[in-house]
């Protein structure tokens, strides 16, 4: 059985249709990538699955149990958690209290909730900055505790919404390098990114999203061959000789 | 890594401690030593004092700013008025252990938490400015429908209590139950109840993804403030034994709670302390050397701390001895 299971997932916002009849799996302790131009709906559909919105139609079963309308705290802590696209930090928390409203209450049963919290922190290599507030990390380092504070409470499934976006190449390669070491953990990941080459790098299979509907679904190598996503997404192979990996921003 | 699990924005170490044992020793000995005027203010400080902790907890802390906290003093103090003087309120005799004042005060508490708990959950379907406007209404509802019900408020002729404790058995009561009260909100907000609350005040929405039940912290918040207002509500009726339904509930107890705690710091335990001290500074020292202007200047006086002093002034203290902190290390190293 798939760990995480949309079907017909339909989201409207008025008359926009956000998302269309959307279908999908994925296995337990695979690393799936989305992708898809701007306004395709990837984050609409993270939101979704966490329960920030709640789908027009459809269902989103995590784990066999259907968690169609819940709310995100319980979502978390049935086991999926979503870094935000635009990082949330608590500002007038420290750091280490940060990843601890995770420890605590992400999980169901909230035990060794400091060390728990200060790990997560190790992981990402905050842990010395620990005391600090957030207001003086960057955004490299914010986009890390956003990893650690959902990796604190302890998920089944971790979505990644962009978060390698708006980083210099030496910090997304940290954030690559992170998401590899998650997966070793034999974490679920499911990721967003702009970032192609990190995105196909990590991921076992890619979805590829335009206009609300999935228009590909395949290995990064069957993706980067498909005449449609290539046409919806990378550009016309004129444009593409000339632009760079990276997918328009 | 044990140290400090919450430490954060609140004060811990034994200095600390200390300071506050001589000023609880200090307000304990004030009706011996001074005269019935001096602790009339200091009575009036410490219903200010729990008024601004309780204000402080829900929005310093949990970030949902009441403008109806004069209800929740207002019914604390009504439940004590018909505790102890049932009869006023054509009740029939309260028995023993519940007419006492002490039992009455804290069931003023009880009282008015028990009305956050009704109403809670549906001002809590709105936000921000929404639930500031929403707890004005609240207040504003509970006001007149005492007003209107004069056999139980007393009406616009008010309420006479017959408590009996005397003076300073009520002011040293009130000097336990503040500190009490101030006592307990540190340790609230030092708590995973308060990690929570604070996590809601900062992103919502960020705290909820992480498993934090907003609605449910909200509602902590919102009882313990409650309670801790209607405590005070309390000790203000039986101390001045006089209530009624226009004065008690009058919005200006909202106001004066809130110029405490933003002229002291929000989101600091010590804050309403410092806002107390220097609100009743202001306030009667202002009126009796400027007389009539005394508002008007007091209202400067706020605008001017709003603007050059928004984090108040503990806020103010705390990162300035911070500034000097870290400025001594980096010279000695």
């Amino acid at each position: 059985m798939s760990l995480l299971n949309c079907n017909g997932v339909t989201k409207r916002f008025g008359g926009v249709v956000a998302l269309d009849d959307v279908s999908f799996e994925v296995e337990r302790g695979e690393t799936v990538g989305l992708i898809g131009p701007n306004g395709a709906g990837k984050s609409t559909l993270f939101k979704v699955i966490t329960g920030s919105h709640a789908p027009t139609e459809g269902s989103v079963h995590y784990d066999g149990t259907d968690i169609t309308g819940w709310s995100p705290h319980d979502i978390c802590h049935e086991g999926l958690v979503k870094t935000h696209q635009i990082v949330r930090p608590f500002e007038n928390l420290s750091i280490h209290q940060n990843v601890e409203v995770g420890a605590e209450f992400g999980g169901r049963r909230p035990e060794n909730v400091e060390e728990r919290a200060y790990e997560a922190l190790e992981f990402v290599g905050l842990d010395e900055r620990a005391h600090e507030t957030p207001t003086e990390l960057s955004v490299g380092a914010l986009k890390r505790l956003e990893i650690a504070r959902v990796l604190a409470t302890d998920p089944g499934i971790l979505l990644f919404d962009e978060v390698a976006g708006g980083l210099d190449p030496e910090e997304t390669e940290e954030i690559v390098s992170l998401i590899g070491d998650i997966k070793d953990r034999g974490k679920t990941v499911f990721l967003i990114d702009h970032v192609m080459r990190a995105l196909m790098n990590v991921s076992e299979r890619v979805f590829v999203l335009n206009n609300g509907e999935f228009i590909a679904k395949g290995t990064p190598a069957e993706i980067q061959n498909d005449e449609q996503v290539i046409e919806a997404y990378l550009g016309t192979s004129a444009e593409r000789d000339e632009g760079p990996t990276r997918g328009e921003a | 890594m044990n140290t400090d699990r919450f430490m954060l924005g609140v004060p811990s170490s034994k200095r600390t401690v200390a300071a506050s044992l001589v000023v609880l020793a200090a307000m304990l000995v004030v009706p011996f030593v001074t005269t019935s005027y001096y602790t009339g203010l200091a009575m009036t400080a410490l219903v200010f004092l729990m008024l601004g902790v309780s204000w402080n907890l829900l929005a310093g802390y949990a970030g949902q700013i009441s403008l109806g906290h004069a209800a929740f003093f207002g019914l604390g103090a009504y439940v004590a008025a018909w505790l102890t003087t049932p009869s006023a309120a054509g009740l029939p005799a309260i028995p023993f252990p519940l007419s006492h004042p002490v039992v009455a005060l804290v069931l003023g508490g009880v009282g008015a938490a028990l009305v956050a708990l009704v109403t809670g959950p549906v001002m809590f379907r709105l936000r921000g400015h929404y639930f500031a406007i929403g707890t004005l209404a609240l207040a504003a509802i509970i006001r007149l429908i005492l007003t209107d019900q004069r056999s139980i408020s007393g009406g616009s002729t008010g309420y006479y209590l017959n408590a009996g404790m005397g003076e300073i058995p009520t002011y040293l009561l009130t000097v336990v139950v503040a500190a009490l009260a101030t006592i307990g909100v540190y340790l609230v907000v030092n708590s995973r109840l308060g990690l929570g609350m604070r996590a809601i005040h900062d992103d919502e929405t960020a705290a909820s993804g992480l498993g934090v039940d907003p609605l449910r912290y909200k509602m902590y918040a919102f009882l313990i403030s409650a309670f801790v207002a209607g405590l005070a509500g309390a000790a203000y009726a039986l101390n001045s034994l006089y209530i009624n339904p226009t004065s008690t509930l009058a919005v200006t107890w909202t106001v004066d709670t809130l110029v405490i705690v933003i002229l002291g710091g929000m989101g600091t335990v010590a804050g309403p302390l410092f806002g107390t001290v220097i609100f009743m500074i202001i306030d009667n020292g202002l009126a009796s050397v400027l007389g009539g202007l005394a508002t008007t200047v007091e209202g400067i006086i706020i605008i001017l701390v709003v603007i050059f002093l928004p984090n108040g002034i503990y806020g103010y203290l705390k990162s300035y001895v911070a500034q000097r902190r870290e400025g001594d290390t980096a010279t000695s190293s």
